[in-house]
């Protein structure tokens, strides 16, 4: 079981970042942490398991037992390892080998296999995880969906006992969400297990937590089920497709056209891809893990040549290409001096760029890199806006959003849209598709066909295994 | 798999055995020393041929552009001679440029001691790839388990540096600026973005490996020779005593 009584965290004693915390996870149960983003709750788990002690030199004033350790002792704390499992957010950061191979023997030696036995079992594993041929690969060669794998892999290799899982559904795909709901759920059927985990999208898991916490700035408090399912404050319910665009169907004029298109490098990821995207349009792309959407909006901002076809882009327009980390686009020291240069550059008057965002007053010294991860989506997109006026290609917009910065984001795409702005947005969110795209394309065997948006959020749901 | 030189690269491994990175790193080691060492170019030629040709059987497609950097090099120690040892009777007389017996018995000294060295380096760099390299120091070299491990986080990391690098210069592009960042500003923005990605990635790395148990992890050491290390023992013992007999 997990306890947790902190009345004070953070990185600095002066600072602290959570407050009168108290969580208790019984034996046997999946407990829920929901909070806003910035809330705290990474730091709340970094605090349960020590990390944040031992590691990150911060400060924790309470009490917490993960079964018989202590944590916070550094006795307890370098047991803690055999008996967690903590899956993280980005399996990019998790993975820190150059090869899966490395990577799975690394790990099982640091839970004490000796060598010998160690590269027996990670060769076993891995043949077992779908990886075998990709054992000396390396890391970066793998897709998205084999990180995630591999990292999940790794984290529970020990079989663990306590299982906590930050944020498991952020970009991943049908795939990925159902492996994690298969591993709960088999944690789920065993007796001597707790499972903790701190989601945005409790939808993907409702149906398999026997209780919640929501943490606030101020502390936190047990949230019973019956409320949670009856949120609306909270992604807990599956997300109803808005059959109707608020355009009712009709855009303007043709803003982007590809023809014949082949994308990917050595060989072709998709093919024969013809999209037309109309002013005032919101096109959503969607896919498995590597599967090429990013390459494709990547290939169509210019960043790598098609292999074969064309990209046309209307008269006068522009396409501009927003990252799924939008730190790698700023360029200056505050949000004022981006605002100011993009403005420069691109002849768009400041003002109208300072009214499109609404916390400009209280942020514009800030450097931009050290804004929320909200506000940096938000800025990003003013800044695409300037420059395109025309298409902007969104890449994963709403990856580690809560609901509520989900709906910002909503309300700015809205508005943009009205001002003639269209989007091609890459996403494995139905929130995404059911509430801001008009129209969906799916990637399916190397080709992009069109389909129904409000049945590809019905069947993202069924194929994740959320019940209705 | 227990001849093999442990756990990397095993589809390779299992094909070819490899001698041992220790005793290869002492092999290049002492005939580094020796290049330094000896002076004269009649003693130190045939070594440099044997070696030389050794690292091109090893792996002539991996290190060629060594050899390339060597004739570039060449040209800056024929000018070093020139201008601080041209002395002695006139070997060549072109008019312009005179090479007395010293400038050129420098530069062939000079030149055949940058190649025995880099002879011996690139017979190591051929043989192994940078991860064995390090494992083969911590298990053999008993290389402290933190070192090799950021060793082997840098090749982890630098294929995402320079994805991330490449982004950064496309994004700047698209903002309507020079695509490589040259003033002093510029370069700062770059690298700023660069190291915050960096730093977050680093961080979270460091989570997860403290949670995986990285404290307890206690790499296994030991030697265990094959007849690769045997041959190449006996390559530096037969060369050492080539030296001492040619004295």
């Amino acid at each position: 079981m997990i306890t947790a009584k902190i009345a004070e965290a953070g990185f600095s004693e002066d600072k602290p970042i959570i407050k009168n915390i108290f969580v208790e996870s019984p034996r046997a149960s999946v407990t829920l942490l929901l909070g806003e983003s910035g809330s705290g709750k990474t730091t709340f788990l970094l605090s349960l398991t020590g990390v944040l002690k031992f590691l990150l030199n911060g400060y924790i004033n309470g009490v917490v037992r993960i079964d018989d350790l202590n944590p916070l002792e550094m006795n307890d704390y370098l047991k803690l390892p055999s008996k967690i499992g903590f899956i993280m957010q980005d399996p990019e950061k998790q993975l820190v080998m150059p090869t899966p191979f490395d990577e799975t023997v690394f790990t099982l030696q640091m839970k004490g296999y000796s060598e010998e036995e160690a590269v027996k079992r990670a060769r076993e594993l891995l043949e077992k995880a779908g990886l075998s041929n990709k054992i000396n690969l390396h890391v970066e060669n793998l897709s998205g969906g084999e990180k995630r794998k591999l990292s999940i892999l790794l984290s529970i290799i020990h079989q663990p006992q306590i299982l906590i899982l930050d944020e498991p559904s952020a970009s991943l795909d049908v795939e990925g969400i159902r492996m994690v709901r298969e591993i709960i759920r088999e944690y789920k059927e065993r007796e001597d297990i707790t499972v903790l985990i701190a989601e945005h999208k409790p939808v993907f898991y409702a149906d398999l937590i026997d209780n919640a916490f929501i943490i606030e700035k101020t502390g936190s408090k047990p949230v019973a089920l019956e409320t949670l399912y009856k949120s609306s404050a909270v992604d807990v319910a599956r997300h109803q497709c808005a059959e109707e665009s608020e355009n009712n169907g009709s855009f303007g004029d043709l803003v982007l056209e590809t023809s014949g298109l082949d994308i990917g490098f050595d060989k072709p990821m998709i093919r024969n891809i013809n999209l037309t995207v109309r002013r005032g349009e919101v096109l959503g792309i969607l896919g498995p893990n590597g599967s090429g959407k990013t390459t494709l909006l990547k290939t169509i901002a210019g960043f790598y040549r098609p292999l074969t076809g064309e990209v046309r882009v209307g008269e006068g327009g522009r396409v501009f290409y927003v990252p799924q980390n939008p730190d790698l686009l700023f360029l200056f020291k505050t949000v004022e001096k981006e605002l100011k240069e993009t403005s420069k550059k691109t002849s768009f008057p400041v003002d109208e760029l300072v009214e499109l965002i609404p916390w400009y007053p209280s942020v514009r010294g800030f450097n931009p890199h050290w804004l929320s991860h909200g506000q940096r989506r938000w800025l990003s997109i003013v800044i695409a806006y300037a420059y395109s006026r025309g298409v902007i290609l969104l890449d994963e917009p709403s990856t580690g959003l809560d609901y509520v910065r989900f709906n910002h984001l909503k309300r700015l795409i809205s508005s943009l849209k009205k001002k003639g702005v269209s989007f091609l947005i890459s996403t494995h969110d139905p929130r995404v598709v059911g509430e801001i795209v008009d129209k969906v394309y799916v990637i399916d065997s190397g080709r992009l066909i069109e389909v129904d948006k409000c049945r590809v959020v019905e069947e993202y749901y069924s194929r994740t295994g959320v019940p209705a | 798999m227990q001849g093999c030189r442990g756990i990397l690269f095993e589809n390779r491994c299992s094909r070819m055995r490899k001698p041992s990175v220790s005793v290869v790193f002492i092999y290049a080691l002492v005939l580094t020393s020796v290049a330094l060492l000896l002076k004269d170019p009649h003693r130190l030629l045939p070594i440099v041929v044997f070696n030389v040709s050794l690292s091109l059987i090893a792996g002539l497609r991996k290190v060629w552009w060594l050899y390339l950097l060597i004739l570039v090099a060449s040209v800056g120690v024929f000018t070093n001679a020139i201008f601080f040892a041209n002395t002695g009777p006139v070997v060549m007389d072109a008019g312009f440029l005179v090479v007395r017996e010293n400038a050129l018995k420098a530069f062939v000294t000079v030149t055949l001691r940058v190649a025995l060295i880099t002879g011996v380096g690139a017979f190591f760099v051929a043989l192994f790839e940078p991860l064995e390299i390090i494992k083969g120091f911590t298990r053999e070299l008993y290389m402290p388990a933190s070192i090799s491990l950021s060793l082997s986080y840098a090749l982890r990391l630098l294929p995402l540096l320079r994805r991330d690098l490449e982004e950064i210069m496309f994004f700047r592009r698209q903002r309507g600026y020079r695509k490589r960042p040259l003033s002093f500003g510029e370069l700062a923005s770059t690298l700023s973005a660069l190291l915050i990605t960096g730093f977050e990635r680093a961080l979270w790395s460091g989570v997860s490996l403290e949670l995986r148990g990285f404290r307890n992890y206690r790499p296994s050491h030991g030697v265990s020779f094959n007849i690769c290390d045997v041959l190449i023992i006996t390559a530096l013992t037969a060369q050492l005593i080539y030296i001492v007999i040619t004295r």
